[in-house]
């Protein structure tokens, strides 16, 4: 986690804070101002208003005194009556005047006239009377004038009033004195009523009336002039709550204020407290509690000064209390709270952005290098292009095969061979943003097939489309190489049939349609056993199965039946396909019609056993001329040598001579036979030799020897050219004197003077023997034909056996089995020379020789032939230790030892030297192991026995044809290394 | 001391008849049958001291009955005639212990002088030879 620190963020934090709660309290404190201006706009103006009504009221009053002078004005002299009429409509209209009086001025003379109308008028009082100085009214003394009350209105109550001098109050004669004067209505202080039963105090106002008839300009005249007053009594009180009446609340307290009144007098002041009932004269000091909020009218009225003053009281206050500022400070400290909060969040936020976004960066960076290194890696080239088709990016990959300087450039013109555009290319038909156009372009980048794969984005804010390329070219290849396979399954000479692992057919091709009847559609699904004709066994099946299950390859030939029920032969070869896992998913069998085949086959094998048959026949017909023809002749022959023996009694020399003739003709009779019968069989490769090491020499002195007698007899010289000791030949030694008593036979035909003679000579590989006379010889011409068939030429034979005309060719056949050549030198009337040449004898070559023979047999047996070596380790040095006589001898003995371990298992060629090979016929190989410890288990225990265990070492390998190798050649290097 | 005896086999009567002749000739005994199941027969019953006996036969040729012959008589000896005329083709004897091969005809070897021969050796070896 990134930690960033931000001292400033707290600072502004703080800052924010007090700007917002300065600014509350600012607007607070503005609101408030506004809010108090408000309100004193409206107290003033309500103020205003009652002030002004109370003005009004005392006013009014006035105005109505004037009235009343008015009417005195009109008639001069105005009457009781007159007085109550006219101020009882003005008392309606005024309800705050307390009453209209009208004092008149009654000259001392009149004084009595006065009082007499008075009484008259029924008044108890009807004497002018005066205040003294207790203010008690008593009997005005005489004087010049008197100003006694003449008229009260209302008068209920108040009859006493009237003849009060007025004067005779200071007050009221300062009042009414300046009112004289001055000709205008003059208002004189509070002053107690009298008669009434509470004490009452109202402010008179004297207003002058003067004569009509004389003028009153100036203070003499006016005092001349005088009429008397007209009075108007009020009460301050009710001034107020008359004015008051029309108001429901106002929150105001309002205060009347004589200002002539000084100090603190009682009624200066009259105050309406609202809330209280009506308003009442107090002192100053109940003076309502003075605030900000009051108003003060000052005004004239009837010469005095008075002032209203309004005072707001808490109930106007608290009516007209505003929270606006509240509220503002309220809202500021509020939204304070909420910026500080929203900004603290805002930078909170920034600050994990911040982080974040570092965060992000650093993951953004190392997701880059990754990408950058996984770009890199990326095996597919890929660029972007934009929607002309320019190239604007192009990956690692990409810039390795065109270079940087692609970019900016067409895209076909870089990547096709040709420069041309794409038929299919998506850009011609615009770009659609996040959708994928793959389209397959041949002769690209140097004649590759690319699959490339077309998206739609933005890059560097315009239109685009990103290209990846993926070179398909040998996918391509593949996918052609597989179309070919698959025409070739489909089209093939063969059968193939595709199984899942229970067996059934998910694949055939047309040629399994063709052979078996079965159309697709009927073999899908199915199980190839539909094709069983039953002449399997079900274990034949089972071993398919465990092979192919098993995952090896089954080969075998079917005899199956088609959908129309024909039999018919296939072979096949079923192997498992094996999926990514190695699990066996499908298998697979390729079959082939073998019917015909088949049919010839068997018609091969019984031409075969017509031919073996023939061959039998032939056997038996070699067999039975042999035995047939000889058995009488046999018996002819030896019935004749009976009478010439004189076995049965004597006879005479005639009938000798002929029985002797005859029986020589049997004899040649039966040579020739015996001769047709060899040249057959030799022809035929019939002839089995029984070779074995012989010594030439003594075999050539033996066929001599046979002829000795004859040779002498016809006065012929005898010459042996033999050597001293053994000449070895690996050969069957009957047929070896075959050929020599043939030679010889020829010879002593041929011969009738000088010598035959019998020569053996040694030559590389080779042993030359020759059968040689001084006889009549063969002419040139006549050699090539020498070894035919009945060739009898020139050559007159002399007296003795008549030939066959088939000796040499014989002669020539049994040298030939045996490897051997013959050839001949003669001239005519010198002589002829037979010589053959016969392989020399050699261990290796009887060795290879037996190998040779076993293969032959073991493949026309089909069968196999294993090989047993047995050498002697260190040979020079066991050689060395022991004598050379002793060691021949051990290898006699173990040579022998192991013919008797094998009984008839083998044949055991020993070599003289260093090796015994023993050869197992139809043996495999692990048969040649189990004999090859048993024998070197019974040799080892002969060299134990005679104490040879350490001199002589014993080394054993086998191999086996055909496994190890496929000729004599083959096995002999394998056993050997 | 009493003639060496001997036993011809052979299918053929007149064969029989003239070798008969030729052996006793020799101073041999000689008893013939023409098959092996007789042949068998008076071997049990009155053996004989040598046997010559035909290679082919019918029914039973020789190599069976010489087979036959051993299972009974182990030290018998037997010379084998045969007409065959590759005596090399003769399979089957090796361990039967045949004293001699006899071509029945031969063109180059005489009958007469191998049979002697043959016959002497086994007599000698029988420890009856009178003939000398």
């Amino acid at each position: 986690m990134i930690k960033i620190r931000r001292p400033g963020f707290t600072l502004f934090l703080l800052l924010v804070l007090v700007v917002g709660i300065a600014v509350s309290f600012g607007s607070f404190i503005l609101v408030k101002r506004h809010e108090n201006k408000a309100i004193e706009a409206e107290f003033v103006s309500r103020a205003t208003d009652l002030a002004r009504g109370i003005k009004n009221s005392i006013d009014d009053n006035a105005t109505a005194l004037y009235s009343i002078r008015d009417l005195y004005r009109a008639s001069q002299s105005v009457e009781r009556e007159e007085f109550y009429n006219f101020t009882t409509g003005l008392l309606a209209l005024h309800p705050d005047i307390y009453e209209f009086r009208l004092i008149k001025r009654i000259k001392g003379s009149e004084r009595a006239y006065y009082e007499t109308s008075l009484r008259k008028e029924g008044f108890p009082e009807p004497v002018i009377r005066e205040f003294d100085r207790d203010y008690n009214l008593i009997r005005a003394s005489d004087r010049d004038e008197y100003f006694p009350i003449t008229y009260v209105e209302p008068l209920n109550g108040r009859k006493d009033v009237i003849g009060i001098d007025a004067s005779s109050d200071p007050l009221r004669w300062a009042a009414m004195k300046e009112a004289r004067d001055t000709g205008l209505q003059v208002g004189s202080g509070n002053i107690l009523l009298k008669g009434e039963n509470t004490p009452t105090y109202a402010f008179r106002n004297f207003l002058p009336i003067y004569r009509n008839d004389a003028p009153h300009n100036t203070i003499q005249e006016r005092r001349d002039n005088l009429l008397g007053f007209a009075v108007l009594v009020f009460r301050m009180e009710d001034v107020i709550d008359l004015t008051l009446k029309g108001w429901e609340r106002t929150g105001i307290d309002i205060c009347v204020c004589d200002e002539a009144v000084s100090g603190n007098a009682y009624g200066k002041y009259f105050c309406s407290r609202e809330g209280s009932k009506g308003s009442r004269a107090i002192p100053e000091n109940e003076f309502p509690r003075k605030n900000n909020l009051q108003y003060k009218l000052i005004f004239d009225s009837a010469q005095r000064s008075w002032s209203v003053i309004c005072i707001a009281n808490p109930e106007f206050l608290r009516e007209h209390r505003r929270y606006s500022s509240w509220l503002a400070l309220f809202a500021g400290l509020l939204l304070t709270g909420l910026l500080l909060a929203y900004l603290y969040n805002i930078l909170n936020r920034s600050l994990l952005i911040e982080i974040e976004v570092k965060q992000r960066t650093d993951e953004l960076n190392k997701a880059n290098s990754f990408n950058a290194a996984l770009l890199s890696t990326i095996p597919f080239p890929m660029d972007i292009v934009d929607e002309n088709g320019n190239i604007v990016y192009l990956n690692e990959k990409m810039e390795g095969v065109v270079g940087k300087d692609a970019i900016g450039k067409k895209c076909w013109m870089e990547y096709k061979d040709n420069g041309e555009r794409c038929d299919s290319c998506p850009l011609i038909k615009g770009i659609e943003m996040d959708k994928t156009h793959t389209i397959e372009a041949s002769g690209v980048l140097g004649g590759k097939v690319f699959q490339i794969s077309h998206t739609g984005m933005v890059f560097a804010g315009k239109k685009a489309v990103l290209e990846i390329f993926e070179d398909i070219t040998d996918k391509k290849k593949s996918e052609e190489k597989l179309a070919e396979l698959s025409a070739a399954v489909q089209q093939g000479p063969a059968v193939v049939v595709i199984a899942d692992t229970e067996g059934n057919i998910e694949y055939i091709n047309p040629k399994f349609t063709q052979l078996t009847g079965y159309s697709m559609e009927e073999a899908l699904g199915k199980n190839p056993r539909i094709l069983r004709s039953g002449e399997h066994s079900q274990d034949f099946y089972k071993n398919l199965w465990d092979t192919i299950r098993s995952g090896r390859e089954w080969r075998g030939e079917f005899r199956n039946k088609k959908k129309s029920g024909e039999l018919y032969w296939e072979s096949a070869s079923i192997s498992s396909i094996k999926n990514d896992r190695g699990e066996i998913s499908h298998f697979i069998a390729i079959k082939e019609d073998i019917t015909v085949r088949k049919m010839m086959e068997a018609e091969l094998v019984r031409a075969n056993e017509q031919l073996m048959k023939i061959d039998q026949l032939k056997s038996e017909f070699v067999s039975t001329v042999s035995h047939e023809l000889r058995t009488p002749l046999a018996i002819t022959k030896e019935g004749i040598s009976l009478i010439i023996d004189k076995i049965a009694g004597e006879i005479n020399e005639k009938q000798m001579t002929i029985l002797v003739t005859a029986r020589e003709n049997i004899d040649r009779l039966a040579r020739i036979i015996g001769d047709l019968l060899d040249i057959s069989r030799i022809e035929a490769g019939r002839v089995v030799l029984k070779k074995e090491k012989i010594d030439i020499t003594a075999l050539a002195g033996q066929a001599l020897s046979t002829f000795e007698p004859r040779i002498k007899q016809k006065g012929l010289g005898l010459k042996k050219e033999l050597p001293s000791k053994e000449v070895y030949v690996y050969a069957d030694s009957d047929k070896i004197i075959q050929v020599f008593t043939n030679l010889l036979g020829n010879a002593l035909k041929f011969t009738d003077k000088g010598h035959i003679g019998v020569s053996i000579a040694e030559k590389a590989g080779v042993v030359e023997c020759a059968v040689f006379d001084t006889g009549t010889g063969i002419a040139q011409e006549n050699i090539p034909k020498l070894f035919g068939k009945f060739q009898q030429f020139g050559r007159v034979p002399g007296a003795g056996e008549k030939g066959t005309g088939l000796g040499l060719s014989i002669a020539k056949g049994l040298t030939e089995l045996h490897r051997g050549k013959i050839c001949v030198e003669s001239a005519l009337g010198k002589g002829t020379k037979f010589i053959l040449l016969l392989p020399k004898f050699d261990p290796e070559m009887v060795f290879k020789e037996h190998i040779d023979d076993s293969i032959h047999d073991a493949v026309k047996r089909d069968t196999r032939v294993s090989l047993v070596l047995v050498s002697i380790a260190d040979f020079d040095k066991t050689k060395a230790s022991i004598s050379e006589s002793r060691f021949s001898d051990i290898m006699k003995e173990m040579t022998s030892l192991l013919k008797n371990s094998l009984h008839k298992e083998g044949d055991v060629v020993a070599k003289d030297t260093s090796e015994i090979i023993v050869l197992l016929s139809d043996c495999n190989k692990d048969s040649a192991l189990s004999v090859m410890a048993r024998l070197k288990q019974a040799l080892e225990d002969y060299l134990q026995k005679g104490n040879l265990s350490g001199k002589v070492g014993l080394c054993f390998k086998s191999v086996t044809f055909p496994d190890d190798g496929g000729s004599e050649a083959e096995l002999l290097n394998k056993v050997r290394v | 001391m009493s003639k060496t005896r001997i036993l011809i086999i052979d299918d053929e009567p007149d064969f029989i008849k003239v070798i008969s002749q030729r052996i006793e000739s020799w101073g041999f005994e000689v008893a013939s049958c023409e098959n092996g199941p007789e042949a068998l027969g008076i071997i049990e019953s009155n053996p004989p001291d040598i046997v010559i006996l035909d290679y082919i036969m019918p029914e039973m040729n020789g190599v069976a009955v010489l087979r036959q012959i051993r299972a009974k008589n182990k030290d018998i000896p037997v010379i084998m005639f045969t007409a065959h005329p590759d005596i090399n083709v003769i399979k089957g004897t090796d361990e039967l212990g045949v004293s001699a091969f006899i071509p029945k005809f031969s063109a180059y070897t005489d009958v007469q002088n191998s049979l002697k021969a043959a016959l002497a050796l086994i007599e000698s070896k029988l420890g009856k030879g009178k003939r000398g």
